[in-house]
């Protein structure tokens, strides 16, 4: 079920009004009502996929449990192994089978030897890569003795399913959200109305922005053959911000839609477009996917490796990106996106600013300086680049459209199906949401106080405004076009 | 000491001062706040609902103008309905014909009407789906009575177009409670419920893509003007046929051993026979024809449709006529089949109507014969093929009797008629009627004639030819074209 679409609409409305009049009285009964709205939220795509969410919760919670009552660290230490080994590999069988039976087929063949095997009729469980990292985390962390397993079986289940964060997240940690489904709650009006203009926000940013850079992104990756530079250029830019429009527009209202419930939710973006590395960025961008692996990849591969110095730091990071290369998708061209990335940390280790936080300097004219404006146009070519291999469906479309990009040649007989004025609102909106962005970045606390100071008319016409953009100039239909694209993952 | 602040009255008559509200206040504070919280949410509440009802108000206001509306040109489902009811307001329709576009392009409503003497309608939607073709069908029945409703068996395993499902939901003039319930049937994917109640939330991408519509929108008023009197819901794809590179590159691309027909399209097929039987009016299936390389398979997908139809619609009287097979490969020739290998040119429909015109008389359908009413004559005389059909009379503008009922050189006319259409030439048209017995009319016949040309009179034996696709029930139809300036008579 879309969260743009109409079937949502009623499904919302419905669970919020019973939610806060029926079943909010207590703890339980909340949770319990949570919880089976949100299998019946997972069950709507497909429901011969439950059943594997329901056994990964049981086991998980059992897991749980059995380690935090470990007489000893050796039995804790193989409860947790078997837990880890179990979550990566279901994820594993459901994501990557195919893959890897292709890869072997197509790498026997390249050596000349015909090989029989085919791939498999799996439906991959949408959600898998979100919640089984949820699953993960919990177990690891109590094995750390961070903290204490819940006995609540309802509150741990509505934690790994609850629904608008269990297609795609954000992730978030046991012991940030288990505490909230524990403790009572009432209807805040403040968190409501802020979850409203969260979702209103999302679904701006989804509708309008996301979509329609995705009709001429759409469009000329399919006929990138016959596209000048310009238009292979501005198509990166457009990916790019397509791709952060879509995904914190999602993450947006999944937010939102958690506030109205009265649950608070991880954020999962920082203005990721203007950062000024690229470790910077990944402090920014999917902050719940790159904490989670800073946490249980990279701190334990850089213990572990640390007598190698800053070679064991590099080699710590390559293999986090190269996980989350391969956490996004089964195909190679994910997993060298997620080494380059890995490759890209390799000079701010060594220069020792891999985690020192950027400054925002900015000149007289409130504007950012020359240098780190440098600094910020540098990343974002980096990592819009890094988002040419991610789209492409392989290594060597990728590479066709690279060096398409930068041959600057003459096309004969151009591609010309792009919608010229559709071309010219997507960069007007990319440029809005960059200085939206700037604003929200420099002047966030400043902007909020004030908006939220302004008569409530001047308020509620910037919601009208939002509101008609939506239905005058959003993509909308909730068909296969429309969906999410972190849904894939 | 400062005097305090006097605000008002206590009930025994005496001041109250600041301090006594303040100590009030400070006696209910739970209530005070409780007030002020659903005051407070109340507000929200109305501000909420004023902000959805301005942005359904300006949808509706952009509706009302119908800045949004598609063109009305290319909306033949709109303008069929808008014809339809229209003309029930005076006229019953006989023969009700539902399928998809194939249906619309495959049978003339004018020439079905004046070979059969009644008044037909083709419902038949480009892209329509089953859903469709019941709904249609429910809204048909509510305004007419027909003696026979006609359903093409294409849709059966077809997909349909959603924008042609929404013109077609779009164009009903029913109550709002029977527009929901249409809603409902027609449109299982409730994300298109808000597209087909508002050409806003439908095209309002238009602002990208076709801004000018919005504008020529906005400038004309009046966006679906009545094109023709007579208005009968087919839809010609006209004359550019199949080429002979066409047909010689020909593939099959409807595999009849692999097609199903879902359980939802199987539903809506036995609700159409129950509305039908619940009426008393008989169903005729079509199976009309695609050029025979289009199928491999076909004796399977019969078989299904066959099936099909005995399955679900046991309780209405109900037959079968199949076009595809036998095929008739002397009349549908690639002539008859539109390039886009999906439709039938003109020829093609003219062909595949006359073919039901006798399918119905041999089976003897009972329809009213409305050949003697003014309205009707009126509604038809004019509209093609209506002189081959229909007999000629003095009310028949252009034409001349020559002689009706009498056998020359062995050949029973029926009739034989000239028609001027201007003064360069004139048509001689003559009906031989049809053995029963050896339907296999020859293809050209000779009559003598009575020629005067220049004050000179001749007797002259002409050779006039058969109109292949025109074939009325119980007579074939020969014509041939002479000089205007020439006398004619029979000899």
């Amino acid at each position: 079920m879309l969260f743009n679409s109409f079937d949502f609409a009623i499904f919302m409305t419905l669970v919020f009004v019973l939610f806060w009049s029926v079943f909010a009285k207590t703890v339980q009964s909340r949770n319990v009502f949570l919880l089976v709205i949100s299998y019946a939220f997972y069950a709507y795509a497909n429901w011969k996929i439950l059943p594997l969410l329901l056994v990964s919760t049981l086991v998980f919670y059992w897991l749980g449990i059995a380690i935090h009552r470990a007489k000893n660290d050796k039995k804790k230490s193989l409860l947790t192994t078997l837990g880890i080994v179990a979550g990566v590999a279901v994820l594993m069988y459901f994501k990557y089978t195919n893959f890897f039976i292709t890869s072997f087929k197509d790498l026997f063949e390249s050596m000349g030897m015909q090989v029989n095997i085919h791939s498999f009729n799996i439906i991959v469980p949408i959600g898998i890569s979100f919640y089984t990292f949820r699953l993960l985390s919990y177990v690891i962390d109590i094995n750390r003795n961070k903290y204490e397993p819940t006995q609540d079986i309802i509150a741990f289940s509505t934690y790994v399913a609850f629904f608008p964060c269990i297609l795609s997240g954000p992730i978030d940690r046991p012991d940030t959200f288990i505490p909230q489904l524990q403790s009572k709650r009432s209807l805040d009006y403040s968190l409501l109305v802020d979850g409203l203009r969260q979702i209103l926000w999302g679904f701006f940013k989804k509708m309008v922005i996301a979509d329609h850079c995705a009709n001429i992104v759409n469009a000329v990756w399919e006929h990138h053959s016959d596209c000048s530079s310009g238009t292979l250029i501005l198509t990166a830019v457009l990916y790019a911000f397509q791709m952060y429009a879509d995904f914190s527009g999602y993450t947006d209202m999944a937010i939102g839609i958690a506030k109205t419930l009265g649950f608070r939710v991880t954020k999962n973006f920082n203005h990721p477009f203007l950062a000024q590395n690229v470790a910077d960025f990944w402090r920014r961008w999917h902050i719940s996917l790159t904490s989670w692996l800073t946490d249980y990849v990279f701190m334990p591969l850089n213990v572990a490796w640390r007598n190698w110095g800053k070679f064991g730091m590099i080699l710590a990071i390559i293999v986090d990106f190269i996980i989350c290369g391969l956490w996004h998708g089964a195909n190679w061209t994910f997993v060298l996106w997620g080494t380059l990335h890995g490759l890209l940390f390799i000079p701010l280790i060594l220069s020792g600013i891999m985690n020192k936080k950027q400054k925002l300097e900015t000149n007289t004219l409130g504007l950012p300086t020359l240098k780190v404006f440098g600094k910020m146009l540098l990343t974002f070519v980096i990592i819009a680049l890094g988002m040419i291999i991610f789209r492409a469906d392989s290594i060597h479309q990728a590479v066709e459209y690279l060096s398409e990009m930068c041959s600057f040649a003459t096309i004969e007989n151009a591609y010309e199906g792009l919608n010229q004025m559709e071309v010219i609102f997507s960069i007007c909106m990319v440029i809005g949401l960059m200085l939206y962005e700037f604003a929200m970045e420099k002047h966030s606390e400043s902007l909020q106080t004030w908006f939220g100071n302004i008569p409530g008319i001047f308020r509620w016409f910037v919601y009208l405004l939002l509101l008609l953009s939506i239905v005058y100039l959003g993509e909308y239909g909730g068909g296969n076009e429309n969906t999410f694209i972190y849904f894939r993952f | 000491m400062k005097p305090q602040t006097k605000i008002g009255k206590r009930d025994n008559g005496t001041a109250r001062t600041r301090q006594d509200r303040t100590m009030r206040s400070n006696t209910t504070p739970s209530v005070q706040n409780v007030k002020r919280s659903e005051k407070k949410w109340l507000r929200f509440s109305l501000k909420g609902v004023a902000l959805l009802g301005a942005v359904v108000a300006t949808v509706l206001f952009t509706d009302s103008k119908e800045w949004f509306v598609g063109d009305m040109s290319n909306n033949h489902a709109g303008r069929k309905w808008q014809s339809f009811y229209r003309l029930t307001r005076n006229h019953n329709f006989d023969i009700v014909v539902f399928g998809n576009s194939r249906a619309s392009a495959g049978i003339e409503p004018y020439i079905l009407s004046s070979a059969l003497g009644v008044n037909t309608f083709v419902f038949g939607t480009p892209g329509g789906t089953m859903s469709e073709a019941y709904c249609s069908l429910t809204e048909a029945l509510r305004l007419t009575r027909p003696k026979l409703v006609i359903m093409d068996t294409h849709p059966f395993y077809i997909g349909g177009m959603e924008g042609s499902s929404i013109q077609s939901f779009e164009s009903k003039q029913c109550s709002l409670w029977r527009k929901l319930v249409i809603m409902f049937l027609m449109f299982p994917n409730r994300d298109v419920w808000l597209k087909a109640w508002s050409p806003t939330i439908l095209n309002h991408s238009f602002l990208f893509s076709d801004h000018d519509r919005i504008k020529w929108n906005m400038e004309h008023p009046i966006k679906n003007p009545i094109r023709h009197k007579l208005e009968l819901g087919r839809f010609s794809h006209g004359s550019e046929h199949l080429s002979d590179e066409d047909v010689a590159n020909f593939e099959p691309y409807l595999d009849g051993s692999t097609i199903e027909v879902e359980a939802g399209k199987r539903r809506f097929l036995r609700r159409m026979a129950e509305a039908c039987a619940e009426k008393n009016i008989p169903i005729l299936f079509t199976s009309l024809p695609l050029y025979y390389k289009a199928f491999s398979h076909y004796d399977s997908l019969k078989a299904l449709m066959i099936s099909c139809i005995q399955e679900n619609c046991s309780m209405a009287r109900w037959n079968y006529m199949d076009l595809q097979d036998p095929y008739d490969s002397i009349l549908f020739t690639p002539k008859a089949f539109d390039k886009d290998k999906w439709h039938m040119t003109y020829e093609g429909m003219v062909v595949s109507t006359y073919k039901l015109a006798n399918f119905l008389v041999e089976q003897g359908y009972d329809f009213p014969d409305r050949s003697n009413e003014a309205q009707w004559k009126a509604d038809f005389y004019d509209q093609p093929y209506f002189a081959f059909n229909q007999p000629v009379d003095s009310s028949l503008n252009g034409y001349t009797m020559l002689g009706r009922n009498m056998m020359i050189n062995n050949l029973p006319l029926q009739e034989v008629s000239l028609f001027r259409s201007d003064n360069n030439t004139q048509q001689l048209i003559v009906k031989v009627q049809r053995d029963t017995d050896d339907p296999n009319a020859p293809d050209d016949i000779t009559i003598p004639l009575r020629i005067t040309e220049n004050g000179s009179t001749f007797i002259v034996p002409i050779t006039v030819s058969k109109i292949k696709e025109c074939f009325p029930p119980h007579y074939d139809v020969y014509a041939m074209y002479l000089r205007g300036d020439l006398k004619v008579e029979l000899y």
